[in-house]
């Protein structure tokens, strides 16, 4: 199987990209931080 | 919720239910969802090896960017399709450093180094830490509830995904042609193929999505990962890869099951849904049975297998042994014909003489035998040092030359001039190049034998070619396998043991070189070839 640092590293990774999925959840559906496009116009954002 | 943030639908029912969704989008997802989930729950938690914890997760990241897929296209809020629409990018480039991690550890057939993990980890940090940011997604067209991608999800996430492809190819077409094992190439090819057949399916429809906004195209890209399963579950039969036996057989008729099942999802009156119920039932009914008799035959082959290897090692500690009784019988009668202090009558002598011949054949028997049997087991071992190939085929010839004339046949040498020199096993060649010619004297009769050595552009050809009794179309396959004679070839030679010629195979090809063999027919004599890398 696999050796302790390619085990840490994977763990580390696994905890960044769960950071991010965090941080994009964050963005998108608690601070709704995005460009809402209506017939080519920005009709909204919430920042 | 603020109306604001909705598309122009209604909200979807259980999250995957909705009118936005196209029918054929719950065909091409769920079944492949479901199958490539219990495919890869089983290998991840019943294989034990790091590549079917790979694969395990490779399928899991796949069911799971589906299952995104389908609550994306049902979603009328355009917050959460964002959110989830972000995640699918990062996963989708996820599954393709998966499989190219995965691809590296099938066929090197152990882990990657550590400091390449750290580099491609450190390739893919940015990318990771840029996903929450409006370098990846920009927004949300409310009106389709599709995405407005930045350009990590519109070029950096393609980028990785053709690079990670490239690099699977580059390493299976490396270790394809570096390798002789002819199952080995076998497993790098199926892998190979599913596994971009199914990357490939997957990038073009979104690619397609990304640059044309029209994202039907996509919903065909899952199409990919059956032709994926089909390609792992011959792996898991016939090479019994991810220490898995019974997977395949199993996952095939779980997919089938999930694949009725999903019809019930389309099906709306009472008809149809009697229809694919009596489909349903039959599908479970035969599949049981399906599963039941690949368990039997597996096992049977098991059972089989393993009775054959205790056969070849109880074969190879029985000619072992025989082949130190033999030898110590061979001093025995050297001694008394050598030594005239024993005083053996004239009369005795030839008996004596006529012993000694038969003990080296038989001794000569085993070897071909022993040789043969650690050649396929892999425990042959050789010593490569710069040698004269020339030298090698001169001091066999001599030996063999008093043997062919003590037969009745007209030997010929021709060693065409030029440098034979090479690295290689100067006894294993020596005991090659003797049991071609060896082979070529017992199956000639009568008439000539012509040994030659000729130098080629980048090889040295070596062929022994005889007036015997030719190779007919049916022996020639078979000729270098262990065993592996005419069944008409102890009619003209008694001693033979078939396991010659795939020594000389063995070591031919240890060399990196070939051999092979050629005839007019039956009774037509032939030539065999033994063709090596020249220094």
């Amino acid at each position: 199987m696999m050796d302790t640092k390619s085990k840490t590293f994977f763990t580390l990774l696994l905890l960044i990209i769960m950071g991010s999925v965090a941080l994009t959840y964050r963005r998108a559906v608690i601070l709704n931080d995005f460009e809402r496009v209506e017939g080519g116009e920005v009709v909204g954002n919430d920042l | 919720m603020s109306d604001s943030l909705l598309c122009p639908w209604e909200t979807p029912f259980l999250l995957l239910f909705s009118s936005n969704v196209p029918p054929l989008l719950y065909y091409s997802h769920l079944p492949v969802i479901v199958a490539a989930l219990i495919l890869g729950f089983f290998v991840y938690h019943k294989g034990g090896t790091l590549a079917s914890t790979v694969l395990g997760v490779v399928l899991g990241l796949f069911s799971f960017y589906g299952l995104l897929d389908i609550l994306i296209w049902a979603s009328n809020r355009s917050d959460i399709v964002l959110f989830l629409w972000s995640l699918q990018v990062l996963i989708e480039v996820l599954i393709f450093a998966a499989a190219l991690y995965l691809v590296h550890l099938v066929i090197k057939k152990r882990d990657a180094s550590f400091a390449s993990k750290l580099i491609f980890g450190l390739v893919l940090l940015p990318f990771i830490l840029l996903i929450p940011t409006h370098y990846n997604l920009i927004g949300i067209d409310l009106s389709s509830c599709n995405a407005i991608e930045g350009v990590l999800a519109l070029y950096a996430s393609y980028g990785f995904e053709i690079f990670f492809t490239l690099l699977i190819i580059i390493t299976s077409v490396h270790a394809f042609f570096s390798s002789r094992d002819r199952a080995l190439r076998r497993q790098i090819i199926s892998l190979t193929t599913g596994v971009i057949l199914f990357l490939v399916a997957l990038i073009s429809g979104n690619l397609i999505g990304s640059f044309t906004g029209d994202w039907n195209l996509a919903q065909f890209g899952f199409f990919g990962m059956p032709i994926f399963i089909g390609f792992l579950t011959y792996l898991i039969v016939e090479f019994r890869m991810f220490n898995l036996k019974l997977i395949g057989a199993q996952a095939l008729v779980l997919a089938l099951v999930g694949l009725i099942a999903s019809e019930f999802l389309f099906v709306n009156n009472a008809t149809n849904r009697l229809l694919v119920s009596i489909t349903f039932a039959v599908a479970v009914f035969f599949g049981f049975f399906l599963v039941r008799s690949v368990k039997r035959e597996v096992a049977l082959r098991e059972a089989l297998q393993e009775a054959n290897e205790g056969q070849a090692n109880l074969l190879h500690i029985i000619n072992h042994q025989i082949k130190g009784y033999m030898t110590k019988a061979r001093y025995v009668f050297d001694d008394l014909m050598s030594d005239t202090s024993y005083g053996l009558s004239d009369k005795a002598l030839p008996m004596v003489k006529q012993g000694y011949d038969s003990v080296t054949e038989g001794v000569n028997f085993v070897q071909d035998f022993l040789n043969a049997s650690n050649i396929e087991r892999g425990t042959f071992t050789y010593t490569f040092v710069p040698i004269d190939f020339e030298e090698i085929v001169k001091n066999v010839s001599q030996g063999q030359e008093e043997n062919a004339h003590e037969k009745g046949l007209t030997y010929t040498l021709n060693i065409a001039p030029g440098d034979y020199k090479m690295t290689g096993d100067k006894a294993q060649l020596g005991q090659a190049v003797r049991n071609l010619i060896d082979n070529s004297i017992h199956y000639t009769p009568t008439g000539s034998l012509t040994v030659t050595l000729e130098r080629k552009m980048k090889s040295v050809l070596f062929k022994v070619s005889d007036s015997g009794v030719g190779l007919s179309d049916e022996v020639k396959p078979k000729l270098f396998t262990k065993g592996g004679r005419d069944k008409d070839s102890q009619k003209v030679n008694v001693n033979s043991t078939g396991f010659g010629l795939a020594f000389v195979k063995g070591v031919a090809e240890a060399h990196k070189g070939k051999v092979w063999a050629e005839s007019p027919g039956p009774g037509k004599g032939s030539t065999f070839y033994m063709e090596l890398p020249a220094a």
